[in-house]
């Protein structure tokens, strides 16, 4: 339906002169491609030599979930001198056509066509690594988020790891699911891993000598220090505030869990910011301003959604709820742009996870098949990471929440805790 | 008189004989204690019977294990079911009668509820069994709690029996370990 609503617009204007046709047909295109639910179909251009980096680039930009994807043999043509020739294209249906062309050493020019007016919609010349392993394919994941930027205004995911709990140990991998490792050490065991900001640590619990110790670990040098202050008792749950300056976490203080807060950059200082011996606090996420933590808490009860000013003052109900109806609510993730948590609650069905609306107070319920839990956000603010048993076992599974598409993130064995990376600018 | 007494007196007397011959070239045979004097011989410690009465390790391995007897719960609770307070009980009257040992109480989730809850979860169990013990007179200064959440299932499998199993509370010794057969006049 979509498609053919797209198609009879684009028909519709060759009654037009030529370069008005163009331009009203670039805007019409822009702002159809701005509605989420219309995918414009788009065609990769086969280039000699460019094989391995055409396949990395064809399934980022399927998994950003805002193309239909028009995928062509592998048998690569060699690159005909002068303008492409968009015909072939154009028979099949494709709007948008992406070329790269070999420009000399590791650079290659990558240009995206309007297919039915044959205009260059974006040109610009990148670095890539063309053998496309290990750290060489962030390269090509940011080729592809800027093809989606240009396409779209929006921001990609390629460039974009996870980390996640598998045999109690902290693993990464790339948000294509290319090369999971693990980063933790075997033995100790390692929980709710949280990135920071600027994608260069994480921090982590890990559980031992009856304790649980906040640990800061670095992405580049593996470097691991616990953090002060959280070598006595359990410390759970940690976050990073978005300037990367605190770690909120859950401490227990005369056996209950409090909120706590750490200064990372001076590595001191642990201070209180829930009160009370008779309930439980846990799971803090930061509003993206910094402004604000929203938290699970059984003050009344059953777990639920709360949320504080960021000093802990100004407590109250976050997620509405229905006294001894609704079911236990819990691991809330804030979203990119402020304006919506995700978090899982406990309903007839299991664990499902929910996206509160922070604008309209409601909630919409995005999974229903097994059991889902432990939602992270993709900095697009569309994808979101949770395990689910739809597959058996505990796996990690993708869902667009624009599309409803679903993908499973392959891990060597069954996983959970993950959290979603920032975009990521440059090698970690 | 003790037989250390006896001793004691018998090497006094020793060094007074040689305090009196203090004049004399220092004397390098042995003392005369040791050598001349028939000293009735302490009796050789009785070897242990070997069925009725165990050695003090196996009585300290006992008390550590009647310890370690696991205190389960039901799914998402933490209050002490009545069969587990007698297992508590147990290890109270064991606490109580060894002031020197410290315990910690790591408390246990099974799979079903959701990962880090389980950790508070764990929590709970662990809280509510050393409560218990404090009703019951431990003071509570001798007993840590911890959690291990889901992390460390004593079944892997995937049922409703694994699950029960799991939902746990276990005690270990982290101090005093060798005084618990100390309520043993032999092994004090």
């Amino acid at each position: 339906m979509r498609r053919g609503l797209l198609l009879a617009v684009v028909m519709w204007f060759p009654s037009f002169t030529n370069a008005a046709a163009q331009d009203t047909t670039r805007a019409v295109l822009q702002l159809l491609y701005d509605n989420p639910q219309v995918r414009p179909t788009l065609v990769v251009v086969p280039v000699a030599g460019l094989d391995s980096v055409r396949t990395i680039v064809e399934r980022d930009l399927d998994q950003s979930d805002r193309f239909e994807l028009i995928l062509l043999p592998m048998v690569s043509q060699p690159i005909e001198p002068g303008a492409l020739n968009l015909a072939p294209y154009r028979a099949m249906n494709a709007e948008l056509a992406l070329e790269m062309v070999p420009a000399g050493g590791a650079l290659v020019t990558v240009r995206l066509y309007d297919v039915a007016t044959g205009l260059i919609r974006n040109e610009g010349l990148m670095a890539v690594d063309y053998t496309g392993t290990g750290e060489g394919r962030m390269t090509i994941h940011r080729l592809s988020d800027e093809v989606v930027r240009w396409a779209t205004g929006k921001v990609g995911i390629a460039a974009t790891r996870i980390l996640y709990v598998l045999d109690n140990r902290v693993w990464l991998v790339d948000a294509d699911g290319y090369g999971p490792r693990p980063l933790t050490p075997a033995g100790r065991t390692a929980y709710s891993p949280a990135w920071s900001p600027d994608g260069r640590r994480f921090a982590y619990t890990e559980l031992a000598d009856g304790k649980g110790y906040v640990v800061l670990q670095s992405l580049t040098s593996g470097n691991r220090v616990v953090l002060p202050g959280t070598e006595q008792t359990m410390n759970i749950t940690p976050s990073f505030s978005p300037d990367g300056t605190h770690i909120a976490f859950s401490r227990v203080m005369n056996g209950a869990y409090a909120l706590h807060k750490a200064d990372v950059t001076n590595l001191c200082c642990a201070e209180r910011l829930t009160g009370g011996r008779f309930a439980e606090n846990l799971s803090p996420t930061y509003s993206p301003d910094g402004r604000r933590i929203a938290f699970v808490s059984t003050r009344a009860g059953s777990p639920q959604i709360y949320v504080m000013s960021s000093d802990g003052t100004n407590q109250e109900l976050l997620v509405p709820f229905d006294y001894g109806i609704t079911g236990a609510s819990f691991a809330p993730e804030w979203s990119p742009d402020g304006l919506k948590l995700v978090f899982h609650r406990s309903m007839g069905s299991g664990f499902q996870v929910l996206v509160f609306d922070i604008t309209s107070d409601r909630v919409r319920q995005v999974t229903s098949e097994g059991r889902n839990e432990d939602a992270s956000w993709a900095p697009d603010g569309r994808h979101i990471i949770f395990t689910s048993s739809r597959s058996g076992g505990r796996q990690l599974h993708v869902l667009d929440l624009e599309t409803s598409r679903v993908r499973r993130i392959p891990t060597p064995g069954t996983a959970q805790l993950a959290t979603w990376s920032p975009r990521l600018s440059g090698a970690p | 008189m003790s037989l250390r007494a006896a001793l004691f007196s018998l090497v006094s007397g020793g060094l007074l004989v040689a305090g009196c011959s203090k004049k004399v070239e220092p004397v390098v045979t042995p003392p005369p204690v040791e050598t001349t004097t028939p000293t009735p011989q302490p009796p050789p410690p009785p070897p242990p019977p070997p069925s009725t009465e165990p050695t003090c390790e196996q009585v300290i391995t006992r008390m550590v294990s009647e310890l370690a007897a696991l205190v389960h719960f039901d799914t998402d609770k933490f209050d002490i079911r009545p069969g587990d307070a007698t297992v508590l009980d147990g290890k109270a009257s064991i606490l109580q009668s060894h002031p020197q040992v410290r315990v910690r109480i790591t408390g246990h989730a099974d799979e079903r509820y959701t990962a880090e809850y389980n950790l508070v979860l764990g929590t709970k169990r662990a809280e509510s069994a050393k409560s218990y013990l404090v009703s019951k007179g431990v003071s509570g200064g001798r007993m840590e709690t911890a959690s291990l959440g889901e992390t460390a299932p004593l079944d892997p499998g995937h049922t409703e029996a694994a699950w029960s199993r799991n939902r746990r509370a276990e005690v270990s010794v982290i101090a005093g370990r060798s005084t618990l057969a100390s309520h043993l006049a032999r092994c004090q």
